[in-house]
C-alpha cells in the first residue's frame, strides 16, 4: 500500500495515504482506555501530580458522558480498539537531520522542510503522539515569543500553562473534550508577548501513521495585548481499512487589541474520525479568525467557537467543507456574544459529491445585556450529484433586543447556464465544473497564505476530476 | 352526544378507568373506538417516558399539570366567547365548539346538496364513516407521533370537518370557532379538511376564551388533505387568554398540482407549542405558509415547522414574523427536507423577529436537509429591534414614541398579512394586533 506521492494520482485517490514502518517505535501503549493507561501516559511524560489528577478526573467525566445523539454516526467507534499513546522517536529535534529517517522522509514528501525555508516563522511537526521536530525564528524567540509543544510548555512554563490550561474548554464541556483532557499528548503552545507582531505564519503539522491510533493533541495559544499571530495546521494520515481517531482540543485567548488567525487544512485520510473542540475567548477590540478547511476524514464534527467577552471584540469564521464518497463533514461555527458592541461573521461553503454529506451546524448566541451586537451568517452549499446530501442547522439564540442578526443559506447545484456558457467557450464539462467549484470557494481560498491557496485549489481539482455526471 | 364522564371528577382524568368511562359515554363506530384504544395504549406508554430532550429543552413544560384540566360535559349552556372574525362576513357555513363540544353548526343548502359536508366531527364519524375513515388521523397527523398526539387521538370530543367532493368549488369562506368557557377545561378539538381532486375551499378558524381569567388546555390536531389540483386556504387565528396551554400537531398534505395557503396567527395562550408540517406529495404541488405571532408579558410561543418535498417540481414558501415584548420568549425551528427524487424543488423559509424589550428572547433554528441535487433551497433568519431612524422619522411627523413603535410593529406584520388574499382575515389580524398593543377596542 506504500505509494509514491509524486506519481500520478488517480481520481478520488488520497495522495497522502502512504505509511511508514512502526517497528523502530520507542513506545506503544496497549490498546484500550482505562485509568492505568491514563496514569501510564502521565508517567511516561514525567508530569506533575496535578496534571495526572486532571487526566484521571477527566477520564471519569468521559466515562460518564453519553455519546452525542446528533451530528454524525459514532456507533461504530470503539474506544477500546485504539492505541492512546504512541511515541515514535526519543525526543523533539531542532534539526531535520536528527529526526529518524523514516519520519523525516514522510515530512519531506509532505513538503514541510521546504515550506519552512520559504515562508514560515516556526514549525512543529507532530508524529503520532509526540512532537518530533520544532523550530522558531531566532528573532521571535528573542522578543519573548514561545512556540513549543504543549508537553514542554508544562515543564518549562508551568505558571503560564496552568493559568490558562483547561480554562477555556473544561473537560466537562463535552465527551471528546473529556477524552482529550485524559489522554492529551503533544500539540502547540504559543505565547505572543504584548505588541509583538509575528509577520509569517507559525505552522504545525500533524501526522498519524499507526493503524487504530488515536491522536489527541492539545493546543493552547495566548495572544497578549496588541499582539498578532497566524497559526496554520495541516493534518494527514495513511489509508487503512480500519478507523483511527483524532480528537484535539484547541484553547485560545486573545487579549485586548490582539489578533489571532487560526487556519486549518484538514486532509485526514477517509478512515479518521475527526472530533475536535476549538474555542477562543476574545477580549476588548481583539479579533479572532478561524479559517477552517475540511477536506478529509471519515467523519468530522468540529465547530470552532468564539466567545466575545468585551466590547469591540470581533469573531470571524470562514469554513469550507468538501464531502466526497464515504465522508460526512459536520462542520460549522459558534459565536457567543457575551458583551455589548461585539460583532461576528460566519461564512460557510460546502460541497458534497459522490454520496458525501456536508452539514453546516452553527450557533449564534446573544446573551442578555450584550446590546448593540451584530452577527451575519451566510451558508452556501453546492450539491454535485443526486447521491449526495447537504444539511444546514444554524441555531440562533437571542436574549437581547438591541441587535442585528442575520442568517442566510442557499443550497443549489452547479448552474446549468454557467456550465453551458463555459462549455461554449471550449471547456470540457469537467473543466467547467472544476472552475465553477473553484470560483465557489474562492472567497475562502483567498484568505489562505499563497502556498496553501495553491495547494487547496489543487486538492479541489483532484477531488473534482471526472466527478461530474 | 356524549354524556358527562367520570373523568371530570377523578383525580386522574386520563388513566385507564377514566378512558373506559369516556369510551362508554360515546356512541361511535367500531373503527373510531379501535383508533382511540390504540392511541390510548400509545399515550399510556409515552407518558411514562421522558419527553424528547432536543424538542423540549427550549419549551418549558415543568409548570404544566395535565391532570388539572378535565373534559367538560356536553350540553352546558355557556355562550360562545367573543370573536374576531365571525361577524365580518356571510359565511357559507359555520361550526362552533365550546369546551370541546359542538354547540352550533350550519351549512349552505346548495353546498350540502352538491355533496359538501361541514360540521361536527362527532356527528360526521357516525353519519359519513366512508368519507372519514380513510383520512381521520391517518394521512395527516399520526396518533403515535408523541404523547400529545396520542392524548389527542384517544380523547378528542369534537372537531370541525370539511369535505368537498371532486370539482366542487366553495366560493364563500367557511367558519369555525373553538372556544373555551369554563375554568380548568381541556379541549381536544380536531380539524379535518378533505378536498377531493380539483375542489376549492376556504376555512377560517379561530380559538378564543370567554373569560380572561379561566385556565385552559387545548391539545389539538389539524389535518389538511388537498388532493390533486385542489386549492385550499386555511387560517387559524389563535386568540386564547393568557392562561391557556396550546399544544398541537398540524399537518398538510398537498398532492399533484394542488395548492395550500396556510396561515397561522398566534396572539394568545400561556404557552403555545405547535408542529406545523407541510408535505408536498405530488408533482407540481405548492404550499405557502404564513406565520404571525405576537407575544407579550411572560407568554411562550414555539413553532416547529417542516416543509417536506417528496415529489419533483414542488415548491414551498414559508414566512414567519414574530414580535416579542416584555419577558416573552419565542422559538421557531424550521426545516426544509428534500427527498432524493424531489428534483427541481424550490424551497424557501424565512423567520424575522422584532424584539421590543431587552428581556424578550428568540431562538430561531432554520434548517435544510437536502438529498436531491437539482434544487433551489434558501432560508433566512433575522432578529433585531425597532430601527431608531424609523422611530425618529415618525416622531418628527408628530407621533409619540409609543405610537411610532406600534406603527412599526404594524408595518412589520403587514409583510405577512399582505400575502393573505382574504380581506376579512387581514382586518381581523390588524385589529387583534392593535388590541394587543392597547391602541384599539
Amino acid at each position: 500500500m506504500v505509494t509514491d506521492a509524486k506519481t500520478h494520482v488517480a481520481i478520488g485517490d488520497y495522495q497522502y495515504g502512504f505509511r511508514d514502518p512502526t517497528d523502530k517505535y520507542v513506545f506503544t501503549s496497549r490498546k484500550g482506555l482505562d485509568a492505568e493507561i491514563v496514569a501510564q501516559i502521565s508517567e511516561m511524560k514525567g508530569e506533575p501530580g496535578w496534571m495526572r489528577q486532571f487526566r484521571l478526573d477527566a477520564l471519569k467525566v468521559f466515562d460518564a458522558k453519553p455519546l452525542p445523539q446528533w451530528g454524525g454516526q459514532l456507533d461504530e467507534l470503539n474506544f477500546q480498539d485504539i492505541f492512546y499513546y504512541v511515541r515514535a522517536s526519543e525526543g523533539q529535534e531542532k534539526s531535520w537531520d536528527d529526526v529518524p529517517e523514516d519520519i523525516r522522509k514522510t515530512y519531506d514528501r509532505l513538503g514541510i522542510p521546504e515550506a519552512e525555508k520559504k515562508y514560515l516563522a516556526g514549525v512543529k511537526a507532530q508524529y503520532e503522539s509526540e512532537v518530533v521536530y520544532g523550530s522558531l525564528e531566532e528573532g521571535l524567540a528573542r522578543q519573548g515569543v514561545i512556540f513549543t509543544d504543549t508537553d514542554t510548555a508544562l515543564r518549562e512554563h508551568p505558571d503560564l500553562f496552568r493559568e490558562h490550561f483547561g480554562t477555556i474548554i473544561p473537560p466537562s464541556d463535552n465527551k471528546f473534550a473529556a477524552l482529550n483532557s485524559a489522554v492529551w499528548s503533544g500539540g502547540s503552545f504559543i505565547y505572543v508577548p504584548p505588541g509583538v507582531n509575528i509577520e509569517f505564519p507559525l505552522q504545525a503539522y500533524f501526522r498519524i501513521n499507526t493503524e487504530n491510533m488515536g491522536q489527541f493533541e492539545r493546543t493552547l495559544i495566548i495572544v497578549d495585548e496588541g499582539a498578532n499571530v497566524h497559526y496554520v495546521e495541516g493534518c494527514t494520515a495513511p489509508t487503512y481499512s480500519s478507523e483511527s481517531l483524532h480528537s484535539a482540543v484547541v484553547e485560545i485567548v486573545v487579549k485586548r487589541g490582539g489578533r489571532c488567525r487560526y487556519t486549518t487544512i484538514q486532509n485526514w485520510s477517509n478512515n479518521i474520525y475527526n472530533l475536535v473542540t476549538k474555542r477562543a475567548m476574545v477580549y476588548g477590540d481583539a479579533l479572532m479568525e478561524w479559517v477552517d478547511g475540511n477536506l478529509g476524514s471519515k467523519l468530522t464534527m468540529k465547530y470552532p467557537a468564539v466567545y466575545l467577552m468585551e466590547p469591540g471584540a470581533r469573531g470571524e469564521t470562514l469554513s469550507i467543507a468538501f464531502a466526497a464518497a464515504g465522508q460526512h463533514q459536520d462542520a460549522g461555527a459558534k459565536m457567543v456574544h457575551c458583551a455589548p458592541h461585539t460583532s461576528s461573521r460566519i461564512i460557510s461553503k460546502s460541497i458534497s459529491k459522490a454520496g458525501g454529506r456536508a452539514s453546516y451546524r452553527g450557533l449564534v448566541k446573544v446573551n442578555n445585556n450584550a446590546a448593540h451586537c451584530k452577527s451575519h451568517v451566510v451558508c452556501d452549499a453546492l450539491i454535485l450529484d443526486p447521491e449526495s446530501r447537504s444539511d444546514t442547522y444554524p441555531y440562533i439564540e437571542i436574549d437581547e433586543d438591541d441587535v442585528v442578526i442575520e442568517h442566510e443559506a442557499r443550497v443549489s447545484k452547479i448552474g446549468e447556464e454557467q456550465l453551458f456558457y463555459l462549455m461554449s467557450r471550449g471547456m470540457s464539462e469537467t473543466e467547467a465544473s472544476s472552475m465553477i467549484v473553484t470560483g465557489f470557494i474562492e472567497p475562502l481560498v483567498k484568505e489562505l497564505p499563497m502556498e496553501y491557496a495553491v495547494e487547496m485549489n489543487r486538492l479541489i481539482e483532484l477531488q473534482m476530476e471526472g466527478s461530474i455526471g | 352526544m356524549s354524556t358527562p364522564t367520570a373523568a371530570a371528577t377523578t383525580a386522574a382524568p386520563y388513566d385507564q378507568a377514566a378512558f373506559a368511562a369516556f369510551l362508554d359515554g360515546r356512541d361511535e363506530p367500531a373503527w373510531v373506538t379501535e383508533s382511540r384504544r390504540a392511541a390510548f395504549a400509545t399515550y399510556s406508554e409515552l407518558v411514562a417516558e421522558p419527553l424528547e430532550e432536543e424538542e423540549w429543552k427550549r419549551v418549558e413544560l415543568r409548570a404544566f399539570q395535565p391532570d388539572a384540566y378535565t373534559l367538560q360535559p356536553a350540553g352546558s349552556q355557556t355562550p360562545p366567547p367573543p370573536t374576531l372574525m365571525r361577524d365580518r362576513a356571510e359565511y357559507a357555513g359555520h361550526v362552533v365548539h365550546v369546551n370541546g363540544q359542538a354547540v352550533d353548526e350550519s351549512l349552505d343548502e346548495a353546498l350540502a346538496s352538491s355533496g359538501v359536508r361541514f360540521g361536527d366531527l362527532s356527528r360526521l364519524v357516525r353519519e359519513e364513516p366512508d368519507l372519514l375513515e380513510p383520512h381521520l388521523l391517518s394521512r395527516g397527523v399520526a396518533g403515535d407521533t408523541d404523547r400529545f398526539s396520542a392524548w389527542h387521538a384517544a380523547f378528542w370530543t369534537g372537531g370541525t370537518v370539511l369535505y368537498v367532493p371532486a370539482g366542487v368549488e366553495v366560493t364563500s369562506p367557511l367558519y369555525s370557532l373553538v372556544g373555551l368557557a369554563a375554568d380548568a377545561a381541556a379541549d381536544f378539538s380536531h380539524t379535518l379538511v378533505i378536498l377531493e381532486n380539483g375542489a376549492r375551499a376556504t376555512l377560517l378558524e379561530e380559538t378564543a376564551s370567554a373569560d380572561s381569567n379561566t385556565t385552559g388546555l387545548h391539545v389539538g390536531a389539524v389535518e389538511l388533505l388537498v388532493a390533486a389540483g385542489a386549492r385550499l386556504q386555511y387560517v387559524q387565528l389563535q386568540n386564547w387568554n393568557e392562561r391557556t396551554w396550546h399544544i398541537a400537531h398540524q399537518a398538510g398534505r398537498v398532492d399533484a398540482d394542488a395548492s395550500l395557503q396556510w396561515t397561522v396567527a398566534g396572539l394568545g395562550g400561556r404557552l403555545t407549542h405547535i408542529h406545523q408540517d407541510v408535505r408536498l406529495d405530488g408533482r407540481g404541488a405548492h404550499a405557502e405558509v404564513n406565520g404571525l405571532s405576537f407575544a407579550t408579558g411572560r407568554q411562550r410561543m414555539s413553532y416547529y415547522t417542516q416543509q417536506s418535498h417528496h415529489a419533483p417540481d414542488t415548491s414551498s414558501d414559508l414566512l414567519y414574523r414574530t414580535v416579542l415584548r416584555d419577558n416573552s420568549r419565542g422559538v421557531w425551528r424550521g426545516m426544509i427536507r428534500v427527498d432524493p427524487e424531489a428534483q427541481k424543488t424550490d424551497g424557501y423559509q424565512r423567520n424575522d423577529t422584532l424584539l421590543l424589550s431587552p428581556d424578550a428572547r428568540i431562538d430561531a433554528i432554520p434548517g435544510l436537509e437536502i438529498e436531491a441535487d437539482d434544487v433551489r433551497c434558501t432560508h433566512g433568519a433575522t432578529a433585531g429591534r425597532v430601527n431608531a431612524e424609523q422611530v425618529f422619522y415618525l416622531m418628527s411627523r408628530g407621533l409619540s414614541e409609543y405610537e411610532a413603535m406600534h406603527m412599526i410593529v404594524h408595518g412589520f406584520f403587514q409583510v405577512v398579512s399582505d400575502r393573505i388574499s382574504i380581506d376579512l382575515v387581514r382586518e381581523a389580524l390588524g385589529q387583534a394586533v392593535e388590541r394587543k398593543l392597547g391602541i384599539a377596542d
